[in-house]
């Protein structure tokens, strides 16, 4: 995600106020972090996902001007997209992590709960109940935390370069980085320990 | 160590496990276009909405006048069969009693037969299909009168009078008046199928399936949700269910409601209001929750879920003028009354008003389940005028303030031809500052035996009184109203000037409906006093009433004054009783960009007037600059324009462009404008002893002794205070003007950078 060069009240009302240019870069500020969020919590069902996106986007542009900036626009975003999903899931019976991890192996539960004290065997790496938690990880922790984890180890920036990109320094960006592993530990734990309560 | 192993596994399981859930690029386009195009479109609609119109807001309240034409059905008492009639309405009876009239949509299309019955009545040169689903549809031509009826047995037809004739799967056949027909059976499902006359089984054989029940209940036409607290997702119990029909064109109507009780929260609407209908759900301790529209025109999808939250709160206190308690005054929000207008008085003895409070002995009330948002709250009281309060954010935290005053007054007198009284006359009074508001605030009489008629308790604004005619055109008089006094319009069948009648056609010759038009005086310097206005009929007639000789400018006026373009001219000679006089829409326009001089960017949400100077200069059209800055004027006359531009971004000043040549026949020329530097400056308008005044109208004259206006409504708030943007570096006169005051321009030179406060003064008029 792009750091947003306005505060997030500023952007809400460059938004009201019609701005393009600040429209365009909060659509696709968001729209990743956003889909992913929204992915997980609906079984990675992608035709259910484009619409609940859509959906958030068009009523978030609706109430755009009840936004009093006590959380994150992204917050706030998703706030709206959690709506949208329990909207969904009462209307239809949601495929939930739960039933994706049904089969899930209870040895296998028992490895990943300990993700902070051992090193993960690689046969567990490889499996898409796996894949599919450190998903719906990732999509929970707030943005700057995602984008820290993707910065270090998807995109493997260092230190210094995930620092100039947020325009922090380098002490600040390594802060970031490790308060982002401890929450994705915890939320994975927690994950594996719910078999599937995301959302 | 537990660190390492879990920085250790953090890298794995994002190195390895990690698959990004990507929106495909075909979604993210397609989503990121909706977005963008949303975004314009409500910040357009917001815009039009906060943004009167510059010189020609009274060019709206033509506009505003049409819009009763629609609002006479629910106003005041009922209109009748013969009143609908005589105004040229087709008209339906409902089951309960009431009239009201077919819309210019099912006019065209046909109006949809609802059990147990609907009468249709015609007059002149107009007649109508009724369309009784999966049986037939009746014809009903002009002047003619039919009762449809279901009974017991199935559907039955009485023609009162005139001509009418059934059509179904079996063919066509003519009605005869006075007589009942049996014109489809209900059907028997357990009788045998040979019970049927074989004369009925022939004309049902080629679609049999297509028998209607006993009870119209078409499966189709049921709209079922379920009503849940937002929160929990626990069923709501108790509640109300409200349809609004659209507004189509000039006509809106109440809204339909049900009151629903069930467990589970579910409820069932069988054969719903048909056409676009907006949904209201209400129930108590809740917000009222606005869903949206339904196209019913459409068969209903599945069930809709309704999430109810329970909102906010506000707190305020209703004093009248002199700081005392007003007990029992109804506090309402403009924004949560599922309607399209409120009467000034007594609004919720007609409207559905489910968010509401009363004020105590000390004047406190508690405004309770309000949505999130902005508000336009409106307190009411006995004796006294309503007043509003604009822009509360909800939720609020500090107590709001509504002071109510004594108000003024209108009346007239209404005579006819002859010049005696005419009674009866159906008088509306509505408010000119509707863009203030989120409803339209209006208030209904009629005339008595001498012809009279009187409102009393009017906030002071400025006011149009419109008179509903014995014909389709409303009669419109501008009224200023002052607190404490009575201002008058008087309104006469005996016509001195001119009826200006003729056709709207498009530049094809078509003729163009519903279209809202304005006749104003040419060299007018009072645009408040010296304008008509018509609306045109499904044909595109048109026609203006006692027209005084003179030079008229002919302008097209969208709802609300949101588009006005001057398309003609005309000249109605002295002494001349009738003037036939067809209007075609020109096909001339210009865009223009607006830039910034120094940076070269676009400048958006600049206000452009257009001029036409041919032989003398007049106002031809206004708009306001994209996020591109630009601005495309249409319906042109060819002809030479001049275009002013007035930014509202800082930095910027005004310009006035050359002139410019428009050829309809001729691509349509784009103008670059560039706006060199320039900034704002605030006005603070008070009366002799200091106290600001409110709603004051300022300018500015240039040196060259040109005025600027710098904002559709360039007004002073309840500080006095107007701040102006965009002016260039000169000298300036600043000017302000309110109705019952008068004052002196005050001089100033103005160079950017400058921060002036002009101070100006204006005092009351002494009394003739």
């Amino acid at each position: 995600m792009q750091p947003t060069p306005l505060g997030d009240l500023a952007l809400r009302d460059a938004l009201l106020a019609g701005d393009r240019q600040a429209a365009e870069g909060f659509f696709r500020g968001n729209l990743g972090a956003l889909y992913e969020f929204v992915h997980y919590r609906v079984g990675g069902n992608r035709a259910v996902a484009e619409d609940l996106v859509q959906d958030t986007f068009l009523t978030a542009l609706e109430r755009l001007s009840a936004f009093d900036g006590r959380s994150s626009l992204h917050t706030w975003l998703c706030g709206i997209a959690k709506n949208k999903i329990r909207t969904h899931r009462r209307r239809q019976r949601p495929v939930l992590m739960e039933d994706l991890l049904a089969e899930a192996d209870p040895e296998i539960e028992a490895i990943l709960l300990l993700v902070d004290r051992e090193p993960l065997p690689e046969a567990v790496l490889e499996r898409e109940d796996t894949k599919e938690l450190v998903g719906a990880t990732l999509s929970s922790l707030p943005p700057d935390y995602r984008e820290a984890l993707v910065q270090k180890y998807v995109d493997e920036l260092s230190t210094a370069e995930m620092a100039a990109r947020s325009g922090k320094n380098e002490k600040a960006a390594e802060s970031t980085l490790h308060r982002a592993r401890l929450a994705f530990g915890r939320i994975f734990t927690l994950l594996v320990k719910k078999r599937g309560g995301v959302a | 160590m537990k660190g390492d192993v879990l920085e250790h596994n953090v890298r794995r399981l994002l190195r390895k496990s990690y698959v990004p859930a990507l929106p495909t690029p075909t979604f993210r386009d397609r989503l990121e276009a909706l977005f963008l195009d949303e975004l314009r479109r409500r910040t357009q609609a917001g815009r039009r909405r906060r943004a009167p119109v510059l010189r020609l807001a009274l060019a709206a309240a033509a506009a505003v006048a049409a819009l009763f034409l629609g609002w006479h059905f629910l106003a005041g008492a009922p209109a009748g069969r013969a009143e609908l009639l005589a105004r040229g309405a087709v008209a339906l009876g409902l089951p309960d009693g009431r009239w009201r009239a077919a819309s210019a949509e099912e006019r065209a299309h046909g109006v949809a037969y609802a059990a147990p019955s609907l009468v249709a009545v015609t007059p002149e040169q107009a007649s109508l299909h009724v369309l009784v689903a999966d049986a037939g549809e009746l014809f009903l031509h002009e002047r003619s009168a039919a009762v449809l009826e279901t009974r017991a047995d199935g559907l039955h037809a009485r023609i009162e009078h005139g001509r009418a004739e059934w059509l179904d799967a079996g063919g066509e056949r003519a009605l005869v008046p006075g007589e009942d027909t049996h014109l489809e059976r209900a059907p028997a499902p357990d009788a045998p199928e040979d019970a049927r006359s074989p004369a009925e089984l022939a004309r049902r054989e080629p679609v049999p399936e297509l028998a209607p029940p006993a009870v119209p209940e078409d499966a189709a036409r049921v709209v079922l949700g379920r009503v849940v607290d937002a929160e929990s997702g626990a069923p709501v119990t108790r509640f109300t269910v409200a349809f609004l029909r659209e507004r189509v064109g000039n006509e809106t109507y109440p809204p339909e409601r049900r009151d629903f009780e069930a467990e589970d929260g579910r409820f069932r609407w069988p054969d719903p209001p048909s056409g676009k209908q907006r949904l209201f759900v209400h129930a108590p301790d809740y917000a009222l929750c606005a869903a949206g529209e339904l196209d019913l025109t459409q068969p209903p999808g599945g069930e809709l879920v309704l999430e109810l939250g329970r909102g906010a709160d506000v707190r305020g206190l209703v004093l009248d003028e002199g700081g005392a308690p007003v007990p029992d005054a109804l506090v309402i929000s403009e924004n949560e009354a599922p309607t399209d207008g409120l009467f000034f008085d007594d609004a919720e003895k007609l409207f559905w008003l489910p968010i509401q409070a009363r004020s105590g002995p000390d004047g406190r009330f508690e405004l309770r389940h309000l949505g999130p948002g902005l508000h336009t709250l409106r307190a009411t009281a006995r004796d006294l005028a309503p007043a509003w309060a604009l822009g509360v954010a909800v939720p609020a935290t500090e107590e709001l303030v509504l002071r109510l005053g004594p108000g003024g007054t209108i009346e007239g007198r209404v005579t006819g031809a002859d010049g005696g009284p005419s009674a009866g006359a159906e008088i509306v009074v509505v408010a000119m500052d509707q863009v203030q508001h989120t409803r339209m605030n209006f208030g209904v009489t009629r005339t008595d035996a001498q012809g009279e008629y009187r409102f009393e308790r009017l906030p002071p604004t400025t006011m149009i009184v419109v008179r509903l005619g014995s014909g389709d055109r409303p009669e419109v008089v501008p009224v200023q109203v002052r607190v404490g006094q009575v201002a008058r319009a008087d309104f006469t069948d005996r016509r001195t000037g001119a009826r200006v009648h003729g056709r709207l056609l498009d530049a094809a010759g078509r003729p163009i409906a519903q279209q809202n038009l304005g006749l104003f005086v040419k060299e007018s310097s009072n645009w408040d006093q010296d304008w008509v206005a018509s609306t045109t009929r499904d044909d595109g007639t048109f026609a203006f009433e006692g027209v005084a000789p003179g030079a008229y400018l002919v302008f097209l006026i969208d709802e609300m004054g949101k588009g006005v373009r001057c398309v003609d001219e005309l000249a109605v000679p002295p002494e001349w009783p009738e003037l036939a006089h067809d209007v075609r829409v020109p096909g001339g326009a210009l865009t223009l960009r607006v830039r910034s001089a120094a940076t070269g960017a676009p400048v958006p949400a600049a206000g452009v007037v257009l001029v036409h100077v041919d032989g003398g200069v007049s106002f031809s059209a206004h708009g306001g600059t994209d996020e591109r800055g630009e601005f495309t004027f249409r319906d042109l006359r060819s002809g030479t324009y001049m275009a002013e531009v007035y930014p509202t971004t800082p930095g910027l000043g005004y310009r006035d462009t050359g002139p410019i040549e428009v050829d309809e026949a001729g691509p349509a020329p784009i103008l670059e404008v560039e706006l060199g530097e320039g900034g704002p400056v605030t006005v603070r308008v008070t009366t002799g002893d200091g106290r600001p005044l409110e709603g004051a109208l300022v300018s500015f004259r240039d040196e060259a002794g040109d005025e600027h206006n710098f904002g559709r409504l360039p007004a002073t708030g309840d500080d006095g205070r107007y701040k102006a943007h965009g002016l260039r570096a000169g000298t300036y006169h600043a000017l302000a003007r309110l109705d019952g005051y008068q004052g002196t321009p005050v001089t100033f030179r103005y160079e950017p950078g400058l921060e002036l406060e002009i101070p100006l003064v204006l005092t009351p008029v002494p009394p003739k």
